[in-house]
């Protein structure tokens, strides 16, 4: 009997052990509130630090930036940037010949007009700055960069991305296959949950805190990004202002969509789609997405309580706030 | 007197028992929140990580809980149990500290299931 | 005979009542878990003198344990755990005397008094199972319940010496 005991305690003892626990580390970069947990191996000082190195290569509003060296040429000489930003900028480039310009990075200009006034921007200002937001005068040659006329490079809407990018080559080099990576509300969902199944991740209540969700959709070696209506906003005479411009009109985007989330395993192609598609709307979203090479999922909240999935999504997602409801798209 | 076969029986169903409890409820979430109830009613939730020091007060006794980060505790309480505050440190989720006379519990709660939310 | 069981069974609560406050001072990292030295007395009790005296010597000394020193939920406390392991212990003699000894009653009785309290824990505070601790308190009840069995049993053959029976 007291064979079976220490035997049975024994067994107890060891299933505590193999549960592994995860390295995690939570702390401040790129504006924003970043959470990694890995199991396997401590790469949290690795990761943090290289996000740290990006953001100050590519903040727009420290000293010294690739980012800042470039808009305080003025489009006057070809500024010489890190390899990282070269990178960044051709990948943006080609997602935005993509999205046809939704997307661009050159936007600087046009979120400063809307953040520096007190109302609405006048019509005229506003069309001014919008003839400045073109991609196309994003010059590269090499490792240098030149931006024309006056334009403002802003790579807010990438920056994350890249990082998310970056995060992910660490964890493969290191041989890391469970991890789940929050910078800011970008989500690397890498591998599975430590117990094989997939990771779950909630999608924002669009009126909600950041921590409030309305869905949840279950998603394997992945990145998740949204962009919503709810970042970020002025209130000018009681009408909500978000910072994601439509570049066509210079205006917040304005359609049908609360938020956008792409799920794709790269994360700049996820920035840029998510802002891209979100100024699409649901329709044009929709067929954007059937149409291009690039095969990704998406869920839509829509302004009419609705939650619309992609095919890719089917049974994986689910309703957790009943004042929504779930459509195929 | 030796012990008979219904004793092994017995001793063979707990310890069984003891093992499928200790798999099935093994914590899936992260810690994520840590709530205060008293009385059986929510008096306050942390969300984590956290730090600090507050004071709660239930039938006449007041307990101190404690925050450190991704962990919390019951530091004092004028109790005359003290096990609320014996329990140490709550790190998982699933993980309470009770206060029997102060009717306080104290406990370390996931987010509902999910890892994270993308916003 | 009547005699003879009233004065045992003072004797016993008032042993019982020791060992509840004296294992007290004995510290353990689970939170809840008693070594449960008092089931000596009601064990002694049960196989000496039968369930009814067990059944009154176990609510008496839940009485007076904890309710005129912690309050009514310790008392409710005591209570589940102390009853819920009486009739299991109760119904395993009468039944199954035959392939269970008072070893195994024992063990079982400890380990339904653990699982009662935690029943009791969160029908109080009105949440779910209280699982978390179940799988380490049972386990401690085995060897509880052990120890306890072997104490009970040189007691009950003292009694039974002393009864001459």
């Amino acid at each position: 009997m007291r064979k079976l005991t220490s035997f049975l305690l024994v067994l107890l003892l060891l299933s505590g052990c193999t549960s592994g626990k995860p390295y995690t580390m939570t702390f401040f970069a790129m504006d924003t509130f970043m959470s990694f947990s890995i199991y396997g191996e401590d790469l949290t000082e690795e990761l943090s630090r290289r996000v740290y190195e990006l953001e100050d290569i590519m903040s727009e509003t420290r000293q010294g930036s690739d980012v800042c060296n470039i808009n305080e040429s003025k489009g006057s000489r070809y500024v010489e940037v890190s390899p990282q930003t070269v990178e960044l900028l051709l990948r943006t480039i080609e997602l935005c010949h993509i999205t046809d310009g939704l997307f661009d990075p050159t936007v600087g200009a046009l979120k400063q007009l809307w953040e520096s006034s007190s109302g609405i921007p006048e019509r005229d200002k506003i069309e001014t700055t919008l003839s400045n937001v073109d991609y196309n005068k994003l010059l590269i040659k090499g490792n240098t960069v030149k931006l024309e006329s006056s334009a403002l490079l802003d790579l807010g809407g990438v920056a994350k991305g890249y990082a998310c990018d970056e995060c992910l080559d660490i964890l493969r080099e290191n041989g890391v296959s469970q991890a789940l990576l929050q910078l800011g509300g970008s989500v690397i969902a890498h591998g599975t949950n430590i117990d094989g199944k997939d990771w779950k991740i909630g999608i924002r209540d669009p009126d909600g805190s950041a921590s409030e969700y309305i869905a949840v959709v279950q998603v394997s070696d992945t990145i998740l990004t949204s962009s919503g209506d709810y970042e970020r906003f002025k209130e000018i005479d009681g009408v909500r202002y978000h910072h994601i411009f439509d570049t066509r009109t210079g205006y917040p985007v304005s359609n049908d969509l609360r938020s956008v989330t792409i799920i794709y395993p790269e994360g700049i192609t996820g920035d840029v789609l998510s802002t891209a598609v979100f100024a699409m709307g649901l329709q044009d979203g929709l067929s954007f997405l059937y149409s291009s090479d690039i095969e990704f999922d998406a869920v839509f909240i829509t302004k009419d309580m609705k939650i619309v999935y992609t095919q890719g999504l089917k049974g994986k997602i689910e309703v957790t706030d009943g004042r929504y409801s779930l459509e195929a798209a | 007197m030796k012990p008979r076969r219904g004793d092994y029986f017995i001793v063979l169903i707990v310890l069984i028992s003891a093992l499928l409890l200790a798999f099935f409820s093994r914590a899936s979430d992260e810690p994520a929140v840590v709530t205060v109830m008293i009385d059986g009613k929510t008096a306050q939730s942390f969300s984590l990580p956290h730090i600090g020091e507050y004071e709660f007060s239930g039938n006449g006794y007041s307990c101190v809980v404690e925050l450190d980060e991704m962990k919390a505790r019951v530091k004092e309480c004028d109790c005359p149990d003290g096990d609320c505050v014996s329990v140490g440190w709550l790190e998982k989720c699933g993980d309470r500290a009770v206060c029997l006379p102060a009717r306080i519990i104290v406990c370390m709660e996931g987010n509902g299931g999910i890892d994270a939310v993308v916003y | 005979m009547r005699n003879k069981n009233i004065a045992l069974s003072s004797l016993l609560l008032a042993v019982s009542l020791v060992l509840s406050y004296l294992e007290g001072f004995i510290p353990f990292p689970v939170p809840g878990f008693k070594l449960g030295l008092a089931n000596i007395a009601i064990l002694v009790a049960l196989y000496t003198m039968g369930p009814l005296c067990a059944f009154v010597i176990c609510i008496l000394k839940c009485l007076f344990s904890s309710l005129f020193s912690f309050g009514i939920t310790a008392f409710l406390f005591s209570l589940a755990g102390g009853l819920l392991s009486l009739f299991v212990m109760i119904f395993l003699k009468k039944y199954f005397s035959r392939s269970v000894s008072i070893y195994g009653v024992s063990i079982a009785g400890a380990a339904f008094h653990n699982l009662g309290q935690i029943i009791i824990a969160s029908v109080i505070m009105e949440t779910s199972l209280y699982t978390t601790y179940l799988p380490i308190l049972l386990l401690l009840s085995v060897i509880s319940g052990a120890v306890t069995s072997v104490i009970a049993r040189a007691s009950i053959k003292a009694v039974n010496a002393s009864k001459g029976t």
